[in-house]
């Protein structure tokens, strides 16, 4: 229930050995991405870098699910609001967020948290849907801060929109006319 | 069911449009082409509770005032109610701050007139425990609840505090209902409005400036008085020798909140810092001002905020209406003020942003809860952090940018009055007629009976990161009272180890208050900028 855009320190050496070689890891997470400018935004997008697309992409239709009405063409829509949503937070606190998707990055990290080392453009809807269901049953703290650092950004981006707002039976605010 | 959509709001003046018409002190740092120098009498940095009423008090007095605040003015006619908007724009990092580690989602608003532009209205006075347990622990003088009563019904009559005269919103009353099935006691809210039109977005900056917050009041009067606002400008560091401050430097932003590389610096004899809890500490600590005792910063406390959800089989329509209108206090003392955690029992408003993320999970099941939200009463327990030694809050800490982030852990003692919680609205909520209920724990189900819920409640692991917790009052960092070993201001809101620095805000709190906390902030901001008023003057 806690928008969770920081992954403190802390919290990633409290997972334990896990966490610690994660953590250690964190600064070669880069070459392991794939991405030849990991820290430099996609084209077109402000803070995304091609490598969160590609981790985002076959994850957006399962962690909104059913909150999609125009199927594959709000993945991208999804996605650019998550960008302008990050444009917000104080540049340390992204910084903690990229730091998750980093770690996302990782086989090691995707087999604890979702039982699945392949990366997630490799692996069908059903099998992201199961990694997710055990992610968000993990009865421990560094996981589900990071399952819910994944998860809410996304989804309050996406139920601000006015229009994907009214989905849920709200029916939206007054008009504001000025003089 | 409700629908307001259809609702046109016309004929609302927007005080500021015509204000600056009218030749009002207004600088926007983000269009400034060159660094600008800047003197006062007084400087106030921060527009919200504590600055504004200071900065009326002293541009009243006939006092030359500054008034610095890093967002960018937005008013009435670009309160729009849409959430996104209001988040990116009227919230600290866009609604996105958090604890440190993530556990707690902070809502703390970043706008000219602060929290204050963007807080649900209730308005009470300092519970009378809360004011003795500072007498008692912290030294803290000539703040009795007798002695504050007269600036509490000061400002009470200024920002036109009362009590809600209409019928309270579906999700209000499940609070009423519930409460008076169990036998618990509940009563009615004083909010700060004035010709409200019970729309229930005061979240978003409210589009008829009914609500009286700094912005259509406090502020508007400095500016009459010739105040200057300069907008758009964060304070980034103090001048200072060790002894006194000369000087305030700030960074010019732009719309995106990026430094222009202009920047603002305001010399004045006195200074009053009112960033609000987190900002306030975090510009101490970046001045580098004495702390011999290692203070600045510490005992930050948020009021760690459960929430239960009620399905009710009838549209609640939570997101319309005066968000929060009746509470309880059954268990805010529910042992005593300094024993097991207590909480104050509130409601919140459903806007679809914000509750869709709070409700979290993800995929089919998330959505279904999500397509249930018009159904659903939002009762809410703000925790009393800071009146134990297991609760001593939060520590702010700097970036390595210099930005500010709060070191909150939520520990056994919180946590089990987050249990607690859970157990008593969730009752409550059956008992109010609710067919399902789900406290906000990310392994809780919508439970379909009481007696569900209360076997498996207490199974559930209480943990960071599992159980849902957020913070609408940031609360403390700056302590004041007469202890110089635990405590950087004294009761006047003079900072100990500085001769003209004043700190008027909500960080001075020495602990959580058991209340929301703006009329808290008003009358004590109001009480010491007076008696600073007066000694300017001398």
């Amino acid at each position: 229930m806690s928008e969770s855009l920081t992954l403190g320190r802390r919290e990633f050496l409290r997972a334990g050995l896990f966490g610690s070689a994660l953590l250690a890891g964190g600064a070669g997470v880069a070459s392991l991405s794939g991405c030849s400018a990991p820290m430099s935004a996609a084209d077109g997008y402000l803070h995304l870098r091609p490598a969160d697309l590609e981790l985002l992409t076959p994850l957006v239709p399962v962690i909104l699910a059913g909150a999609l009405p125009n199927g594959e063409a709000d993945v991208q829509r999804a996605l650019k609001r998550l960008d302008t949503l990050f444009d917000s937070p104080s540049r340390g606190s992204r910084e903690a967020l990229f730091k998750l998707y980093d770690v996302l990055q990782l086989g090691a990290f995707r087999w604890w948290v979702m039982d699945a080392w392949a990366h997630p453009a490799s692996l069908s809807s059903e099998q992201i849907d199961q990694g997710m269901a055990k992610w968000s049953r993990k009865q421990n703290s560094f996981a589900r801060l990071a399952f819910n650092g994944l998860c809410q950004p996304l989804t309050m981006a996406w139920y601000t929109d006015p229009e994907i707002a009214k989905t849920t039976g709200y029916p939206g605010p007054p008009r504001k006319v000025n003089a | 069911m409700n629908d307001l959509s259809k609702l046109e709001i016309r004929g609302v003046r927007d005080p500021w449009k015509e204000g600056i018409a009218n030749g009002w002190s207004v600088i926007d740092a983000s269009q400034l082409n060159e660094d600008a120098d800047l003197e006062a009498d007084v400087v106030i940095i921060g527009s919200g509770a504590g600055g504004g009423v200071s900065a009326e008090i002293l541009s009243q007095s006939g006092l030359r005032v500054v008034i610095i605040e890093a967002a960018r003015l937005k008013s009435t006619d670009e309160f729009n109610m849409d959430e996104g908007e209001a988040y990116r724009d009227l919230y600290q990092e866009g609604a996105a701050r958090a604890a440190k580690d993530g556990s707690i989602a902070i809502l703390q608003g970043r706008a000219v007139g602060g929290t204050t532009v963007v807080n649900w209205t209730s308005s009470f006075r300092t519970p009378e425990q809360t004011l003795s347990y500072w007498q008692d622990q912290f030294g803290v003088k000539g703040l009795s609840r007798s002695e504050l009563d007269p600036w509490f019904a000061k400002m009470e009559q200024r920002l036109k505090v009362s009590k809600w005269a209409m019928p309270p919103n579906a999700n209000n009353n499940a609070l009423k209902v519930g409460c008076e099935a169990m036998g618990w006691m509940w009563s009615v809210i004083p909010r700060n409005v004035d010709g409200c039109w019970n729309l229930g977005y005061c979240g978003t900056g409210c589009p008829t400036n009914a609500k009286q917050s700094m912005l259509v009041t406090t502020l508007p009067s400095a500016m009459q008085h010739g105040a200057t606002l300069v907008h758009g400008a964060e304070a980034r560091t103090l001048e200072h020798d060790g002894k006194r401050v000369s000087a305030v430097i700030c960074q010019a932003l732009d719309a995106r909140r990026q430094p222009t590389g202009k920047m603002v610096r305001v010399r004045a004899k006195t200074i009053v810092a009112a960033g609000g809890g987190i900002n306030t500490p975090a510009l101490l600590m970046r001045a580098g001002v004495p702390d011999p005792h290692q203070r600045l910063g510490k005992r930050t406390f948020l009021h760690p905020t459960t929430l239960v959800l009620g399905d009710f089989e009838q549209r609640v329509d939570g997101y319309y209406g005066a968000p929060q209108s009746l509470y309880s206090d059954q268990f805010t003392w529910r042992d005593g003020v300094d024993g097991a955690i207590g909480y104050k029992m509130e409601v919140m408003p459903t806007h679809p942003g914000l509750l869709t993320s709070l409700i979290g999970g993800y995929g089919s099941m998330a959505r279904a809860q999500a397509e249930r939200l018009p159904h659903y009463a939002a009762a809410i327990a703000m925790t009393r952090d800071g009146f134990h030694e297991q609760s001593q809050g939060g520590n702010v800490e700097l970036s390595k940018y210099g930005d500010a982030v709060l070191d909150y852990v939520l520990n056994d003692y919180v946590l089990d009055g987050l249990r607690h919680s859970h157990l008593t609205m969730t009752e409550m909520l059956f008992a109010a007629g609710a067919q399902n209920v789900r406290p906000g724990h990310g392994d809780a189900p919508f439970f379909s009976s009481w007696q569900e819920a209360k076997s498996v409640i207490p199974t559930l692991k209480y943990a960071p990161g599992l159980t849902g917790a957020g913070s609408a009052h940031v609360m403390g960092g700056c302590t004041m009272g007469e202890d110089l070993k635990h405590c950087l201001t004294d009761s006047d809101g003079r900072y100990h180890h500085l001769e003209n620095l004043y700190v008027f805000d909500g960080s001075v709190l020495p602990t959580s208050l058991g209340v929301n906390p703006q009329l808290t902030i008003y009358g004590i901001s109001a009480r010491n900028a007076t008696r600073l008023a007066t000694t300017l003057q001398a």
